[in-house]
């Protein structure tokens, strides 16, 4: 009774001493976010500095209206969480607190560093002082003129009792001089969407449309540093070009870009990210609710069963009979053996 | 318009508060079942609480499952872990049942039977055990992170059946729980 009520009060007051996490260990998830207090820091203490050296580069000296370019951003030197999860904003520069995601000044992301098309990704790091690179394929805005852009990070540290976010700005927003489209560049056609997944094992044909383009040729590569192949372009019809990519028979990523050619001018666009994943979970969700509920049957049949054998035994004469033998063993007092015979 | 999400937030609550209660409840019950010849006042209101906490627990399981289906992602239940997390569902559905039928007919003397008090308390912890795992496989799902860290592992993998088997393994199933029900000696409320 009293160790019940000791062990009560015990749970009651463990119960109590847990306070509820703010920390998101395992991520936002990816998406278009705005840089800010509101966003991304966790409530209470608006976060820490982040140590990261965050680094924006340009995949060329010039831009032009409605050309399609990347735009990396390296992270290094920031602390780490446990998982390695590390969030990167591509932005406006801040403004009073907040900085806004790039498709406010007019960029388009074609292509997320995952394969998706928002302004903040994030991907594990394994390395604080290797860091990571994360690539923004982007549509420049269709206006001339300067333009800013900025990135940020976003992370945990190992160990964070305060559980709080660590973050920091680049502090050396790139300013980007958007110039005239040349006439007759050849270029991606302003609707065409890259694909960014595959099945494992799956041939991929891409259509590319292009304006103003009179010849593409199409390279490939497996991840970051395998050796650049050749693919053969077909022109399926006026601005439409295909072209197949090999399988991979793992999860690995096969970069892919096009050179285009008129006899005037030439263009490569940046290397576009072609995933390989596994195939989808699927399942029939009639096989399921009649799977989960015959479970669900046959656990209740099983315990019903053990509780009413149960019942019956405590019920039976003979083990009623023993039961009620062990008492009196256990209080017995102990005797000395009985030999039979008298010492002398 | 309320969403499927908010819905799902608010039963898996009502479902995880009640069934927590009920399984610390029983827990404490059993304790008391193993040290008291008569039960206190303490060991009354553990039994009635825990009875009462059950019953709505059990009540809002089936509300957390059919606003969870809606709340999925994407194309219906196309996660492992969605699967596995219906499955335990329905087992813990399964053990509050058989728990509450023995409570209910056997009446609360059932645990000042020794045998029957550890029968209905293990029963009682694995089906509130249960439901707690499919909370944090609902964290791992939706965050990516588990209470049960990387004992979670193994769930994140399921044997589903084709729909054939399914049919028959209910059928069975069936005939099992009827079998159960009506042909072993109903027990009488223990005086």
């Amino acid at each position: 009774m009293r160790i019940s009520r000791i062990l009560l009060v015990m749970l009651c007051t463990l119960t109590l001493l847990v306070s509820p996490s703010l920390a998101k260990p395992g991520g936002q998830g990816d998406a278009d976010r705005d840089f800010s207090c509101a966003d991304s820091c966790h409530v209470g203490e608006s976060g820490g500095q982040s140590s990261a050296t965050i680094i924006i580069e340009l995949d060329r000296t010039r831009v032009f209206t409605g050309q399609t370019i990347s735009i990396s951003v390296k992270v290094s030197g920031m602390e780490l969480s446990k998982k390695g999860l590390v969030g990167v904003f591509l932005m406006t520069p801040v403004s009073n607190g907040v900085g806004k995601s790039i498709e406010h000044s007019g960029w388009t992301v074609t292509q997320d560093p995952n394969g998706g098309s928002n302004n903040f990704v994030e991907k594990p790091v394994l390395s604080s002082s290797q860091g990571a690179t994360f690539t923004w394929i982007v549509r420049a805005p269709s206006e001339t003129g300067m333009v800013s852009i900025d990135a940020a990070i976003h992370h945990g540290i190992d160990p964070n009792p305060d559980e709080i976010a660590y973050q920091a700005t680049s502090g050396q927003p790139l300013s980007i001089e958007i110039e005239p489209m040349p006439d007759d560049l050849p270029r991606i056609s302003a609707d065409w969407k890259p694909v960014s997944n595959r099945m494992i094992g799956e041939l991929m044909i891409i259509n590319l449309e292009t304006e103003d383009a009179e010849t593409v040729e199409v390279e490939w590569k497996v991840g970051e540093s395998g050796s650049v192949q050749s693919a053969e372009v077909t022109q399926a019809a006026s601005g439409t070009w295909s072209f197949t990519l090999p399988a991979t028979t793992d999860e690995a990523n096969l970069s892919w870009r096009a050179m285009m050619s008129n006899p005037a001018l030439e263009e490569t666009t940046p290397w576009f990210t072609l995933s390989s994943i596994e195939p989808g979970y699927d399942i029939d969700e009639v096989a399921l609710f009649m799977q989960s509920l015959a479970f669900g049957l046959l656990v209740a049949a099983m315990a019903i069963a053990l509780q009413r054998r149960l019942v019956s035994s405590s019920k039976s004469p003979e083990l009623a009979k023993l039961v009620s033998t062990l008492p009196e063993l256990e209080d017995s007092e102990p005797t000395t053996p009985d030999y039979g015979g008298e010492m002398s | 318009m309320i969403g499927a999400g908010t819905l799902h937030v608010v039963a898996t609550e009502l479902a995880i508060g009640n069934i927590a209660l009920a399984g610390a409840t029983i827990m404490f019950r059993l304790l008391l079942s193993l040290k008291e010849e008569t039960p206190s006042k303490l060991a009354e209101i553990l039994d009635n609480a825990s009875l009462v906490a059950a019953i709505a627990g059990l009540t809002a399981i089936p509300l957390a499952i059919f606003t969870g289906v809606a709340a999925a992602p994407g194309d219906g239940l196309d996660d492992p872990l969605l699967f596995n997390k219906m499955i335990l569902s329905w087992i813990a559905i399964g053990l509050w049942g058989a728990w509450l039928h023995g409570r209910l007919t056997m009446g609360p003397k059932l645990w000042q039977n020794r045998s029957l008090a550890w029968t209905q308390g293990l029963m009682g912890m694995a089906a509130c055990g249960c439901v707690l795992t499919i909370a944090t496989l609902g964290g791992k799902f939706s965050r990516g992170e588990s209470l049960m860290g990387p004992l979670s592992k193994p769930l994140e993998y399921s044997i589903a059946m084709g729909t054939g088997s399914a049919a028959l393994t209910l059928i069975a199933a069936v005939a099992a729980l009827a079998s159960v029900l009506w042909m072993m000696p109903k027990p009488e409320k223990i005086e």
